[in-house]
């Protein structure tokens, strides 16, 4: 089993969405796939709830209340963790994960969170000594505009350049309305988006 | 080499060049009695992989491959867990036009990729393969009859716009014993030996695309565990070792690169120890060509990585301290020229007949696990589990050690050499053996072992250096290069005797710290610690 934590100190940047989609990749491979929600706003589970029968099955678990079992046939294991965690609670749901992503916005304020939510981690000792990689994914990113470019280059200047860069697209949140993601989606322009997601996942499969 | 997916399926891979294919099927006819034709068929298969090459990473391949109109999709996968003979799984079935169908594979095969987003697999390279096939029957009254099937491959990899023709050669066991396929297969080797390969067609490909040689590699890392017997760790070294051989050969033969050699060196000596390991429990009629042939073939690799080590480590320390630099040039000069020399006697080495016969024998040897008598006995101490048989291993070279150690501080330089390879010999029998007895005792002694081993090897540094170095006097073609090779080389041989000079009371405190630590090693139940065999000699 490959897992992966996705974690943000600042809340709205992404997280669900990374999670989700990320989720329905995993099981349109005909991978075992389930999905750990922390987040008590249990977003996770709550589209897990809408997704349709016709789809492939992503499997919810409950670890609101703390760190559950997870059944040895599953292949891949995504923590949706929430964005208020005690060091603690992180250090415990790091020891479960392969590798972390990080989902940011392009906005100041997102950036001086992130940059301070990283400053933290990588004191610990698997992020420290490239144990656990850290992918950084830069969300929400509208091409051309001011504070994309503002974006890369703040991103460039730190030690986790991004893997991929989301572009900013309704068809993320019209298809979690219907408890999918854009992989379970067969219009063409989902095909499109769909591209932005390789460099991700090149990097968590040969993590 | 040999892969064997299921009990039955065993092939054999040759490389080859064009003219050998000829050479190739005439053995083979003379074997099988056939006088016909050997039919052709052309197969074109196409590789699939994502943009950055994912399933390559992962040691996956996904072809189609259409031959006579018809298409059929292969998986292979590396199988995970100890490094084998070439250990894969594949998975096979035809498919209709021209695309991939990834949902009838099974999970297994879905879990080798992993994550692929919908569209992102795609052709990659193309091997374009004009095939001859021919069957070889053996009737067998005692059993079914022996049923090989010999392929000679006229091949092209295609890769964007590079492509490389290639030539191969291979025998199948389809039906029938392993014994008889070898015995057969040996009749047609002894004719036409040929090297062996273990590039796959898919491996050729990337390799293509990537426009690199071959990497060298190294030799997996492997644990005995107490419940294992000496039969079931040879059978996990032997097939690492002999594949890493043939890994690494294209290193060897590409060019220069220091890795490739000191990696195969590394299989060599390993395979070579273990004769020495376990040299009291395997039967010698039944090695002892190998112990032979792996001598020969450790004395020509041994100068390049001998060289090797002389320029960029010996020759890199004394170098800048001073030294004449015109002398100096000149010493690595000859040093160059010897080293070049060197690996074209690797190089001369692996194209030879010789060589390509102690493969094919070892790969047989692997194959059939020839280290055990045939009919099994049971009371085989190849088959007893270490925890048995591994104390009484370790004892013998720890005791020769410490009797050849006796008055260490008075011995001259030629009794001390006989210490550091009475060490040598107890290292590498710990080295096999270790895993059978894990925990901090086996740990401490082995740190104690290590840190004495480094004091011994200035040893052999000043003996290297005054060998090499002389080899390197006598070269000069005027008597102004011998002067100047001479000076040069008079004051590397100083630095090293010198070394050795300063090192002395370090060697004679470590040894006194190793020999204060316990064995780490547990007696037979039932048997007295000290009370076992005489040695030998």
């Amino acid at each position: 089993m490959k897992s992966v934590l996705i974690a943000n100190a600042k809340g709205g940047c992404g997280k669900t969405t990374i999670s989700t989609n990320l989720a329905a990749i995993f099981a349109q491979s005909g991978l075992k796939t389930a999905i750990a929600d922390v987040d008590p706003q249990h977003s996770s589970l709550h589209w897990l709830d809408r997704r349709p029968d016709h789809v492939p099955e992503i499997i919810g678990l409950d670890w609101v209340n703390g760190v559950g079992k997870v059944k040895k046939s599953i292949d891949r294991l995504i923590i949706d963790a929430p964005a208020a965690l005690t060091p603690k609670e992180f250090q415990k749901l790091l020891k479960m994960a392969d590798s972390i992503v990080m989902p940011i916005l392009p906005s100041a304020f997102d950036q001086v969170a992130a940059m301070t939510f990283l400053g933290k981690i990588e004191t610990l000792k698997p992020i420290r000594k490239n144990k656990k990689p850290v992918a950084v994914v830069a969300n929400r990113v509208r091409n051309h505009a001011r504070s994309a470019r503002g974006l890369m280059a703040f991103l460039d200047s730190f030690n986790h350049p991004p893997v991929m860069t989301l572009r900013e697209t309704v068809m993320y949140t019209d298809a979690a309305e219907n408890g999918m993601s854009i992989f379970d989606l067969n219009t063409k322009a989902a095909r499109a988006a769909r591209s932005d997601w390789t460099g991700l996942i090149g990097y968590l499969e040969t993590a | 080499m040999t892969s064997q997916p299921s009990s039955l399926e065993l092939e054999l891979k040759f490389k080859a060049e064009q003219r050998d294919l000829q050479r190739f099927k005439k053995a083979v006819n003379a074997a099988s009695g056939n006088r016909r034709v050997w039919p052709k068929k052309n197969l074109v298969s196409r590789y699939f992989d994502t943009q950055d090459l994912r399933l390559q990473d992962l040691g996956v391949s996904i072809r189609l491959r259409s031959i006579a109109g018809k298409t059929v999709q292969t998986v292979k996968a590396k199988r995970g867990g100890s490094g084998g003979l070439m250990d894969r799984h594949e998975w096979e079935f035809p498919v209709e036009g021209d695309t991939l169908d990834l949902e009838r594979l099974p999970i297994e095969a879905r879990r080798a990729m992993g994550a692929i987003i919908e569209g992102e697999l795609n052709p990659v390279m193309e091997v374009r393969i004009e095939r001859q096939v021919m069957m070889v029957r053996r009737a067998n009254p005692l059993g079914p009859d022996l049923v090989i099937e010999a392929v000679a491959d006229k091949g092209l990899a295609v890769a964007g716009d590079k492509s490389e023709p290639f030539y191969e050669c291979e025998l199948e066991l389809v039906e029938g014993d392993v014994n008889a396929f070898f015995h057969v297969a040996s009749e047609i080797h002894t004719a036409c030996p040929l090297a062996m390969s273990s590039l796959t067609k898919a491996a050729r490909g990337y390799r293509l695309l990537a426009g690199e040689g071959s990497a060298p590699k190294r030799l997996a890392k492997f644990e005995l565990r107490p419940d294992q017997s000496i039969h079931q760790a040879l059978a996990e070294i032997y097939p690492a070792c002999v594949s890493n051989m043939v890994d690494n050969e294209e290193a060897c033969l590409g060019g220069m690169d220091p890795e490739g050699v000191h990696q195969m060196r590394v299989s060599v000596r390993r395979l070579r120890t273990s004769l020495k390991v376990f040299g009291d429990v395997i039967d010698p009629a039944r090695v002892s060509w190998m112990a032979d042939e792996l001598k020969w073939l450790g004395g020509k690799l041994g100068p390049a990585r001998d060289w090797d080590v002389y320029i960029t480590e010996m020759l890199a320390q004394v170098s800048g301290y001073g030294v004449n630099d015109t002398a100096m040039q000149a010493l690595l000069a000859a040093a160059e020229e010897k080293r070049q020399r060197a690996y074209n006697t690797v190089r001369r080495t692996l194209r030879s007949a010789r060589y390509a016969k102690l493969m094919f024998r070892l790969t047989a040897f692997v194959a059939v696990e020839g280290w055990l008598a045939m009919p099994l006995d049971t009371s085989d101490p190849l088959l007893k589990p270490l925890e048995d048989t591994a104390g009484d291993i370790l004892a013998k070279p720890h005791r020769k050690l410490i009797k050849q150690a006796k008055g260490l501080a008075g011995q001259d330089m030629e009794a001390r050499h006989e210490v550091r390879i009475r060490l040598k010999k107890l290292r590498y029998a710990v080295d096999f053996l270790r895993g059978v007895y894990p925990g901090p005792d086996t740990r401490n002694y082995i740190k104690s072992l290590q840190t004495l081993q480094d004091q011994f090897g200035h040893l052999n540094d000043v003996a290297q250096a005054l060998k090499l170095t002389g080899e390197l006097m006598t070269t000069g073609r005027k008597d102004a290069d011998t002067a100047k090779l001479r000076h040069a080389g008079g004051i590397v041989q100083g630095w090293y005797a010198r070394a050795l000079h300063e090192t002395e009371p370090a060697l004679l405190k470590d040894w006194k710290a190793f020999a204060g630590v316990p064995p780490f090693w547990k007696p037979r139940p039932g048997k007295s610690p000290s009370g076992h065999g005489k040695t030998k000699e």
